[in-house]
């Protein structure tokens, strides 16, 4: 369930940029088309690098159960808070609504 | 220091990535996005078939209509496929991709668990038959779809043959529309924003049925735009039919003979609702046919919910269940259309089972031999199915360009939301001009033949510091939400 939180919350967040981006990216590919092409190039850079990852990982040597903690470790300090955060927040609107 | 380091990235970027072939999408369009490597030879074919004759396919897909769009070099070639998203509706699809396309060499079907709706897209080798992508699953449902596959999932793919056409087949293996109430079914191939830069003028073939329709020519810097549509048929396999016929409540059809065709449900008496599809096997208990009972989520557009099934392969099917429960208000009966090979023995019998208590039931029942049977079976929590799929499908609707300021900003959101999927493959480095490859293999099985202990000692220590470092951070964490004022919400940095 966190880790579902976790994946969505960031697929909102991706979703919020690109709301607000697609608009710009629109104007950009339709006047100046070569610049979009240069953004999207830097885009697939990005991914090409990106597709290395798993065999850095594997240069590093570290289990894959190590990874694995890691990323649920992640997936707690990026989840717990916000959760705990919307806790307290009820909690203040309660004692605000009760005054 | 960064203005620099960007320059000199950006500059690696425009030298060694010459060409490259953008697709933009709307709610309702295919959308396919091929990069290639290579600035020499390159035509884009986008081929569609509709032929179950074929002997080499009917090995893999004999019950199934197939489409394919069909990426080719008329010479030697790296290329790379980024991003293929369906859009489509009222579809089940499987993906295949292999190359070789002179001889048709096709290396085996895409998965194991195509009927399930999760659907496994497998790449192969050319000529051991080994994985040439690695494995994902992806979820169809029945409305509108984007079936997208994770960047991080593909990789580069090359050979260094000459003279000989290769291609990539990308295959969307379709159940059936072999019903009446669905008149016509649409897929469109949209391509927006295709830019050519080699100095080549290029061709998009569309085929329909191996029939030439269209070829789109592309000059060097043109942007074009544009979208097929393919209005298809049913497939004859499935011309096998049977209306069914349930009043609302507890009520069970058994059909038995029948091992695979397809269930159409109207969505209009299940809005929120899971059809259960359940079969027995001789001497066995029934089993819930699983992935369809949780993956079929319908929404207020769609007329109807098409559930294939598939027993092949299980030994001493008896019988066949389509099932529903009791949540319908103001609904009487519901009526499903079952489609079956036209071979298929079908007989009906209408069981009511007992409700044990819960989510527990059994029924009485007589195999096709007349003996007596008592069964009793389990359904999965609804509750839990239903907040589940509301949950998710809060984040179904949104999407997000690939191309722009976009495709850079969300690189590492996608590579963190991607990044449990992760793992070694064989890293390989194209040289430019020199038309060769650096291949890097995966480190593990190195280290442990070359340093054996000494390796798992590293680990050991490796994991260990690592999980003495979480462990102080979680502490740290957790004392943090004793202090009231603490309200530190790291995942709002992403």
């Amino acid at each position: 369930m966190t880790t579902e939180l976790f994946y969505n919350l960031v697929k909102l967040i991706m979703s919020f940029i690109s709301t607000i981006l697609t608009p710009i990216d629109n104007i950009i590919l339709t006047f100046m088309p070569n610049v979009s092409i240069a953004f999207t190039r830097v885009g697939f850079l990005l991914d090409y690098i990106s597709s290395g990852l798993g065999w850095v990982i594997s240069l590093t040597g570290i289990p894959s159960e190590t990874l694995s903690l890691i990323f649920l470790f992640y997936t707690f300090k990026l989840t717990a808070p916000f959760v705990m955060y919307c806790f307290k927040i009820g909690i203040r609107w309660y004692h605000y609504l009760k005054l | 220091m960064k203005k620099y380091l960007f320059i000199l990235l950006f500059s690696f970027f425009i030298l060694f990535f010459p060409k490259i072939v953008l697709a933009d999408s709307d709610s309702s369009t295919l959308q396919l996005n091929i990069y290639p490597f290579s600035d020499s030879g390159y035509e884009y074919i986008f081929k569609w078939l509709n032929d179950t004759s074929n002997d080499y396919l009917d090995n893999l897909v004999s019950d199934y209509d197939y489409y394919s769009i069909w990426v080719s070099s008329s010479s030697s070639s790296n290329y790379k496929i980024y991003n293929v998203n369906i859009y489509a509706s009222n579809v089940a699809y499987s993906i295949r991709n292999t190359y070789n396309t002179q001889n048709y060499s096709y290396f085996g079907p895409v998965g194991t668990d195509k009927f399930n709706q999760k659907y496994v897209l497998t790449f192969y080798k050319q000529n051991d038959y080994s994985d040439f992508y690695k494995n994902t699953t992806f979820t169809s449902e029945n409305k509108i779809t984007n079936i997208g596959l994770s960047d991080s999932l593909i990789t580069s793919q090359q050979h260094s043959d000459s003279g000989v056409e290769f291609g990539s087949y990308i295959y969307f293996y379709r159940w059936s529309f072999a019903s009446d109430l669905v008149k016509s079914w649409s897929m469109n191939i949209y391509m927006n924003n295709v830019v050519l830069k080699s100095n080549t003028t290029r061709n998009i073939l569309v085929y329909n049925n191996d029939t030439l329709e269209e070829v789109v020519t592309i000059n060097k810097g043109e942007i074009i735009q544009g979208y097929r549509e393919l209005v298809l048929s049913k497939p004859s396999y499935l011309n096998g039919y049977k209306k069914v016929t349930l009043p609302v409540g507890k009520q069970y059809t058994a059909i038995s003979g029948i091992n695979k065709g397809i269930v159409y449900v109207p969505a209009e008496s299940y809005a929120g609702y899971y059809p259960f599809l359940m079969y027995y096997q001789n001497g066995l208990e029934y089993q819930p046919y699983t992935n369809i009972i949780t993956n079929n989520s319908l929404t207020s557009d769609s007329q109807y919910v098409m559930i294939p099934f598939d027993f092949s392969g299980m030994n001493n099917i008896d019988l066949v269940m389509f099932s529903k429960y009791d949540y319908l208000e103001g609904v009487d009966n519901v009526t499903y259309d079952i489609y079956v090979p036209n071979d298929s023995y079908i007989s009906e019998v209408l069981v009511t089972p007992n409700n044990l208590g819960g989510n527990d039931f059994s029924f009485d029942y007589e195999d096709l031999n007349g003996n007596s049977h008592t069964e009793s079976f389990s359904v999965y929590d609804e509750d839990f199915i239903k907040k589940n799929e509301l949950f998710n499908a809060m984040f179904e609707n949104f999407s997000k360009n690939f191309f722009g300021l976009n495709s850079i900003i969300s690189r590492p959101l996608d590579l963190l939301v991607n990044i449990t999927d992760s793992s070694c493959e064989d890293l390989v480095l194209v040289l430019p001009y020199v038309n060769t490859s650096i291949t890097l293999p995966c480190m593990e099985s190195i280290y442990t033949t070359y340093f054996g202990n000494f390796f798992t000692i590293y680990q050991f220590l490796v994991s260990g510091f690592i999980s003495y470092w979480v462990l102080i951070e979680m502490v740290r964490i957790v004392k943090g939400f004793k202090d009231p004022s603490y309200d530190k919400i790291e995942v709002f940095k992403l």
